[in-house]
């Protein structure tokens, strides 16, 4: 078991859909720290000079805040449209690496070589296994790589309440971490989306059989976030906290998430995933090559 | 062996240099000094020195009925126990000669900051807009508390008295922050209009 | 080594495709599945490997029954219509990865397997760039590797060349000899008279009565 795992994880880092998810994902981290530079660092520093040098009828007297890392993070950051863009791709890119894989195998044929060398179950939990690590990976460098390149030139600071620059609130899922612990936020963020990530790009194994392409098998999770996103917005509210596709973004758009139904959620999309993906393959028959 | 060894090697050396920049940039933060004053204590802020005198805490609805003359600024159907209004009073006194009066004074509690209803600190305090403000006065400032920003955990300990607040004189280079720890709850009382 | 079939059905959607078959496969002999294109001999391949789900009857390998005491055969190598690896590893990693599940196939026999169906271990072209012909050999170096007590053939010798079909052919014969049960579906005679021992033919999803030879 531990050989094919390892064998699927190796297969799944190094599909031509992971190296195009991580440059689609590093594209727009690399364009979020650039616009964030231009458009809010450097007029930043230019109010820094003028705020030292005011005097006390100026009205920018006292008024400047340094920005923090969190303001600059593409994961919080949302004045650019990179915090949008990226997360409305999230399922897409953790799907593209490995999502199509067990259509493919099971199709040309590939799995029955392996499954008669290893049993289904183990075949399909290694499936599984290598569909997570590569979906999670994939979400999870270009958060963390923003964040590493943007410390760089952005102090790893909290943010004050007071500038306005928060994008959530008090009230808000992790607000202590947010306001003075940036960094474990972040982190904590980072790792909700790798595991969401995951879950994800196994949406995409779940649902190999029900579709006769493998485009809609790969684009089959982002559709359903964004039904889940505007539908469950629109038609149950009340509902937001416990909707996975609001969950997995650190800026907490909806000011709905909480560390209570978040867990109930994941735990929910865990086990519905999971039903789904052994009773879709309980006793498969493996058929025609297509 | 020799170009994993070497690429190793390099990612070391790249992450060891990230690491020593992202301290670098961390350390030369350009944060404020936090000049921070307990409640009776003064700051001094663009040459005027402010010292809280006062605070009480008041049920929202209780106040207007307190303070009738200031019933226009009162909003409706706000629910019971949904809103408590905290009225600090500071007394004021020049320090420099060019010293400018700053009015807008922030709360801030928790992760979060109340403004001024600019209007109604107007009304609580005419001597301010009418010229007749001398130094040594006291000025009253309102500051509205929403239940519906605070956890339900934060809204008991605001019912009990048991926040600290801070009200904050300037952001950069020095954050004045004078410490609310004694806060008077008002009982639901009838009240005269407050005599300036 | 036995695998005894009785009774298997099978129906796809409502079609059958293999009724009532009875047959038993006794090791040290090379069976020769024959029959027109659709009679059911990959289909009867399929089954016997454990890949699809028979809709009645049994096939019990060593007296233990497939889909009940065992999920699916313990030592089973197939070829089952086109041989399909993995596009950007070579043949050698390809069989390597598949060995590793098994651990009991070392890699000095992987090298031995890939030339005895005459390929080359230390070949750095990628499985995309293998022609038909290499990538049928690596597909039968993948069935025959580590010496499994079953071997499934699913017209092995298609787009082989001549001398290819006798190297391989040598290959299945040598297997053979050591008790195993080596099944190869054909459609063409001489494939059949050149390779099998025991002939079956099938015709509409049935053992053809009185054509066992």
């Amino acid at each position: 078991m531990k050989q094919l795992l390892r064998n699927e994880i190796k297969k799944s880092m190094r599909t031509k859909g992971f190296f195009i998810a991580l440059c689609v994902g590093m594209s727009i981290g690399l364009f979020q720290m650039a616009w964030f530079y231009k458009n809010v660092y450097l007029p930043n520093n230019e109010e820094y000079a003028q705020v030292i040098n005011a005097g006390y009828e100026d009205t920018l007297y006292g008024t400047w805040f340094e920005t923090g890392i969190l303001q600059a993070w593409m994961g919080s950051e949302i004045y650019s449209p990179c915090n949008q863009l990226f997360y409305l791709l999230f399922p897409l890119l953790a799907a593209l690496p490995y999502g199509g894989s067990l259509y493919q195998e099971w199709g040309d044929g590939y799995a029955a070589q392996m499954i008669s060398r290893c049993s289904r179950k183990k075949y399909f939990l290694a499936k599984a296994a290598g569909a997570f690590i590569s979906g999670g990976t994939v979400v999870f460098v270009p958060l963390f790589l923003n964040f590493i390149l943007t410390a760089c030139y952005v102090p790893v600071i909290g943010t004050d309440p007071l500038s306005m620059q928060a994008v959530i609130s008090n009230k808000d899922m992790w607000a202590s971490l947010f306001f003075e612990q940036p960094v474990l936020y972040a982190m904590a963020y980072m790792a909700v989306d790798f595991m969401y990530g995951g879950l994800f790009a196994c949406i995409s194994l779940a649902v190999t059989h029900c579709f006769d392409n493998i485009f809609s098998v790969i684009a089959f999770p982002m559709l359903f976030a964004c039904c889940l996103y505007y539908g469950m917005d629109s038609l149950l509210p009340s509902f937001r906290s416990y909707n996975i596709s609001d969950i997995i973004n650190p800026a907490q758009l909806t000011g709905m998430n909480r560390c209570s139904a978040m867990s109930l959620a994941t735990a929910a999309t865990v086990l519905i995933l999971t039903l789904v993906y052994c009773v879709a393959n309980h006793k498969r028959d493996m058929l025609k090559q297509r | 062996m020799k170009k994993p060894i070497l690429l190793m090697i390099c990612t070391l050396i790249c992450a060891v240099l990230v690491l020593v920049r992202i301290i670098y940039v961390t350390g030369h933060a350009r944060r404020p000094v936090v000049n921070q004053v307990t409640q009776g204590e003064g700051a001094v802020y663009k040459g005027i020195e402010y010292q809280i005198v006062d605070a009480v805490l008041w049920e929202y609805a209780d106040f207007f009925k307190a303070h009738s003359e200031l019933e226009g600024y009162a909003e409706d159907n706000v629910g019971k126990n949904q809103r408590k209004l905290l009225v600090v009073e500071y007394k004021v006194s020049r320090v420099e000669e060019d010293g400018s009066l700053e009015t807008y004074i922030p709360l801030q509690y928790y992760h979060l900051f109340n403004g001024i209803d600019i209007f109604m600190l107007q009304a609580m305090n005419p001597s301010l807009f009418d010229g007749t403000f001398h130094s040594g006065d006291t000025m009253l400032v309102p500051y509205e508390l929403y239940r519906e920003n605070l956890l339900e955990s934060q809204w008991q300990e605001v019912e009990e008295g048991k926040t600290v607040y801070k009200t904050v004189l300037g952001m950069y280079p020095e954050k004045n922050e004078m410490l609310i720890t004694d806060v008077d709850i008002a009982e639901d009382k009838d009240e005269t209009a407050i005599e300036k | 080594m036995k695998i005894q079939i009785e009774q298997l059905k099978k129906t796809i959607k409502g079609v059958t495709v293999l009724d009532d078959i009875n047959y038993t496969f006794t090791g040290g002999r090379i069976y020769g599945l024959s029959g027109k294109n659709g009679c059911g001999k990959t289909m009867l391949m399929r089954l016997i490997a454990g890949l699809i789900y028979p809709t009645g009857g049994t096939i019990r390998i060593n007296d233990r029954v497939l889909g009940k005491d065992m999920s699916f055969p313990d030592s089973i190598g197939i070829l089952i219509e086109n041989p399909v690896f993995l596009n950007d590893y070579t043949g050698y990693e390809n069989l390597k990865m598949l060995a590793d599940l098994q651990r009991s196939v070392s890699e000095q026999e992987i090298r031995d397997t890939l030339e005895q169906v005459g390929l080359d271990w230390e070949d750095k072209r990628r499985f995309y760039k293998y022609s038909l012909g290499m990538r049928q050999r690596l597909g039968i170096a993948a069935a025959i590797m580590g010496g499994p007590d079953i071997i499934l053939l699913d017209e092995p010798i298609n787009a082989i060349d001549a001398d290819g079909v006798e190297v391989i052919g040598q290959a299945i014969r040598n297997l053979a000899d050591e008790n195993r049960i080596i099944i190869i579906a054909c459609h063409d005679k001489e494939e059949m008279d050149y390779l099998a021992d025991e002939k079956i033919y099938m015709s509409e999803g049935r053992i053809v009565e009185g054509a066992v030879s």
